[in-house]
């Protein structure tokens, strides 16, 4: 169920056919992925569950618009990535005034045991280092390398050229390798 | 190719993006440029890292607060929900409650009727005593219906009417009631035979039968004199049960002697210018209905509180001119 893409022509179908289950298991599934994406365009786990919550809102009152000539996962990341482009550019928030905290938050979960210390280090070295991209290629290189979409997917779900999606995410992990470059072998 | 233009190409080369002479002719650099091989490790490398990024989890009760905002159900439909799902479970449990509780009602309702009515079998003057009160509150009405009795189809419609009677709880019922007495004292051979015979069943097998006549007589008409007959008998079967005029105050009193408080009720009743409808005795215990006057009745009730413990289940405020009492007695 939680697995990268599944086949989910199953679940499409009953949820046209109106299945009650067929919503909590298509939430069930895609709750993840679709607040990992939330949590590294936003910053902010609060912030976060808030706009995955409202993704799947979205979604249940649009359910029956879904043609199905998309994957059922494009479609949702479709409306998670729209979601966090529109909540960054429109509000006045932005990663960095997040600051430390957000940051360390994010990095938390695994900063108490010594033996983590150095890895907790890198994580913290990567979020922050995924934060500070610009939002366009953020949103490229956390579909493609943390949500393992393919190119042809993203530009569905961008409206962007193959090319735009390619030159993009290819900025977006020269801007990391730099950035990352002490904890390269 | 220039190292620029091969650095380029290394997001496509690592997705494996590159068409088939891009690819040929990148690789032909690799194989000349050692800085962009190093180059294309650290990519490798850095992309690496990314992917080993440990996928976010949503926090827990995600689900449960996203079904709940995208099915905002209005609070009736909650409510039925909670009532009645999962309705495999909770729907028989429901419908069993339900009968049973109908049962229970169908019961004490029929049971002290029907106690009542013992005690008038037993005693012959109440039926004097009661005539003409009954036939106090629709002389109109059971004019026609007396006219009338005799037909089978008058039986019929006697039978719906007192189906509805019976079943009816609001306050005309007891006008109802003294209706149907009057009815069945207006048609003295079915209730005559059924006094001589003697038939006195227990309350709940009555009941049952009563339901069963209504059920089975009500729809259908009788086929001859014989049929009509004997459903003019069934049909006077339940104002037989339901006879029971609600009186104005009813409650128990419990007594250490039943004997000797029934003999202190009967001086007390005379002594108050009273009279004793009623009284029927059964080993657990004694039914007695008696009317007092009004001014007498807050003397009869303090006379009753030394008799024993008295606990009325019915006192209202306003009494009529003739109080009736029905006083359920044990010990």
């Amino acid at each position: 169920m939680e697995g990268r893409i599944g086949d989910d022509s199953h679940l499409v179908d009953r949820l046209r056919q109106g299945d009650p289950r067929a919503f909590e298991d298509l939430v069930i599934a895609y709750q993840h992925r679709v607040f990992g994406v939330a949590l590294r365009m936003l910053g902010s786990r609060a912030e976060a569950e808030d706009l995955a919550q409202e993704v799947f809102v979205r979604v249940h009152g649009a359910i029956a618009e879904f043609r199905g000539d998309a994957k059922l996962s494009t479609w949702l990341y479709t409306i998670a990535s729209r979601l966090c482009l529109n909540r960054l550019a429109s509000s006045e928030r932005r990663m960095v005034r997040e600051g430390e905290e957000t940051l360390t938050r994010l990095a938390s979960r695994h900063a108490s045991p010594a033996a983590e210390l150095e890895r907790s280090e890198l994580e913290t070295a990567l979020h922050r280092a995924i934060a500070e991209l610009p939002e366009e290629r953020r949103i490229v290189v956390v579909l493609r390398d943390l949500e393992g979409l393919s190119y042809e997917e993203i530009a569905a779900a961008l409206e962007l050229e193959l090319g735009t999606v390619r030159s993009r995410l290819h900025r977006a992990r020269m801007d990391l390798r730099e950035k990352l470059e002490r904890f390269l072998p | 190719m220039t190292c620029h233009e091969a650095r380029e190409l290394f997001s496509a080369l690592i997705d494996d993006a590159l068409g088939g002479e891009e690819r040929a002719v990148l690789d032909a650099h690799l194989a000349t440029c050692a800085d962009c091989g190093r180059e294309l490790q650290r990519f490798r490398d850095t992309v690496a890292l990314l992917r080993a990024v440990e996928p976010a989890r949503a926090p827990a009760g995600f689900v449960d607060r996203v079904l709940e905002a995208a099915r905002p159900a209005p609070w009736p439909r909650r409510l039925l929900r909670a009532l009645f799902l999962p309705w495999p479970v909770k729907l028989p449990v429901e419908a069993a409650a339900v009968v049973l509780v109908a049962v229970g009602v169908v019961y004490l309702y029929q049971a002290t009727p029907e106690l009542q009515q013992a005690a008038r079998l037993e005693s012959p003057a109440p039926t004097v005593a009661e005539a003409p009160r009954a036939a106090t509150p629709q002389p109109s009405e059971t004019s026609i219906e007396k006219k009338d009795a005799p037909a089978p189809s008058r039986a019929r419609a006697e039978n719906v009417q007192r189906s509805t009677a019976s079943s009816d709880t609001s306050g005309d019922t007891e006008q109802r009631r003294d209706r149907q007495n009057f009815q069945r004292d207006a048609e003295p051979a079915p209730s005559a035979g059924m006094v001589a015979g003697g038939k006195t069943e227990a309350p709940p097998a009555r009941s049952g039968r009563v339901l069963d006549t209504r059920e089975s007589q009500a729809p259908a008409a009788p086929e001859s004199a014989a049929d009509a007959l004997k459903a003019r008998k069934q049909a006077s079967t339940p104002p037989a049960v339901a006879s029971f005029a609600s009186p104005d105050v009813s409650g128990g009193l419990a007594v250490n002697d039943r004997d000797a408080a029934l003999r202190a009720l009967a001086e007390l009743v005379a002594r108050l210018g009273g009279v004793e409808d009623r009284r029927v005795s059964w080993p657990e215990g004694s039914i007695v209905e008696l009317t007092i006057p009004r001014e007498a009745y807050a003397e009869f009730a303090r006379q009753l509180a030394r008799l024993g413990r008295w606990q009325p289940t019915r006192e209202p405020a306003e009494l009529p001119a003739r109080v009736r009492i029905g006083l359920r007695i044990t010990g």
